[in-house]
């Protein structure tokens, strides 16, 4: 695969195909990052598209500080946040209240939303159902395979909050997951 | 066992036997899935194809500015000059075939340029 510098490179002097391929390589993350943050199918393709074209825009601007791979995905990231905020979606409402924990892993909303679901969609389905930060944090950690570092400058949140969310979001997650296989051995 | 150690273990791949640990065990297997959603695989043609059209309509923007500017200084030469003649440029007159040839040279560069230079820097 050709490195960074060359390819940034090529699409700085106007190749055209040297931004395909660019496109090609990111495309994945670029998805995956805007599919776990935007709810609205209709959005996402359009997003992903405007992420390309702002790295297209900026890349004059890249100066290899980071892997372009962590650039990107910053643009996506903060592409999806913008767009969450204009919407007036919250995009860490998970605050340390008993109630809202309880709230989310509550036994009826559980039964209702996993009634027909097969077991290895549960989890998916309750990833959808956590907040943006929360989501997006753990995509990066668990489907991109990133490092703190990495994750800590796509998101501008303190390492501690990174860490934070990830144990809380798979923390919730475990207690839903627990109630739906302690419905299932009843 | 606390969560924070439960999924350390988990992380570090030992198993763990508890409803916790096994919960967990789900939670990590599945959060590694990638998500539903993907582009289609016309997506990276699409975005070279409005880049494309945006550069056009950007060279268009910086000829009309061109065109404007040229128009502008014809208009401030002849008001400061207050020489409302054409003259300069009359010696044309004699050479029309070679003022044809100009032009018709300069647009078949710029044609070339744009359908056979840049196309080639491209693909």
């Amino acid at each position: 695969m050709i490195d960074d510098k060359a390819l940034v490179g090529q699409v700085l002097r106007g190749d055209q195909q040297a931004f395909r391929m660019l496109i090609k390589q990111h495309e994945r993350l670029v998805s995956h990052m805007i599919g776990r943050l935007i709810d609205k199918p209709e959005d996402r393709e359009e997003l992903c598209q405007d992420v390309f074209l702002k790295v297209y825009e900026k890349l004059k601007e890249f100066t290899f500080q980071s892997k372009l791979s962590t650039w990107i995905a910053t643009i996506a990231y903060r592409h999806g946040i913008n767009h969450l905020r204009k919407r007036k979606i919250k995009i860490s409402d998970l605050p340390d209240d008993e109630t809202h924990i309880e709230r989310f892993i509550a036994v009826d909303d559980a039964s209702e939303t996993l009634a027909d679901a097969q077991l290895d969609q549960i989890v998916l389905t309750l990833v959808e159902k956590l907040p943006p930060q929360y989501k997006a944090i753990l995509t990066l950690y668990h489907v991109q395979e990133m490092s703190y570092p990495e994750i800590v400058e796509i998101t501008g949140l303190p390492e501690g909050t990174v860490k934070n969310y990830l144990f809380r979001a798979r923390q919730l997650l475990k207690e839903k997951v627990k109630q739906y296989l302690g419905k299932e051995a009843v | 066992m606390k969560d924070e150690e439960l999924q350390k273990q988990i992380e570090a791949g030992i198993p763990v036997q508890s409803n916790d640990g096994k919960a967990y065990q789900l939670v990590f297997n599945k959060v590694k899935q990638e998500p539903a959603f993907h582009v289609p695989i016309s997506f990276a043609d699409r975005i070279l194809a409005i880049i494309e059209k945006r550069e056009e309509q950007r060279d268009f923007r910086w000829l009309a500015f061109g065109i404007f500017l040229s128009v502008i200084a014809l208009v401030v030469v002849l008001t400061i000059t207050k020489a409302w003649t054409m003259g300069v440029f009359s010696f044309i007159s004699g050479y029309p075939g070679l003022i044809a040839f100009g032009v018709a040279f300069i647009l078949l560069l710029q044609w070339v340029d744009r359908k056979v230079v840049r196309k080639d820097a491209t693909h």
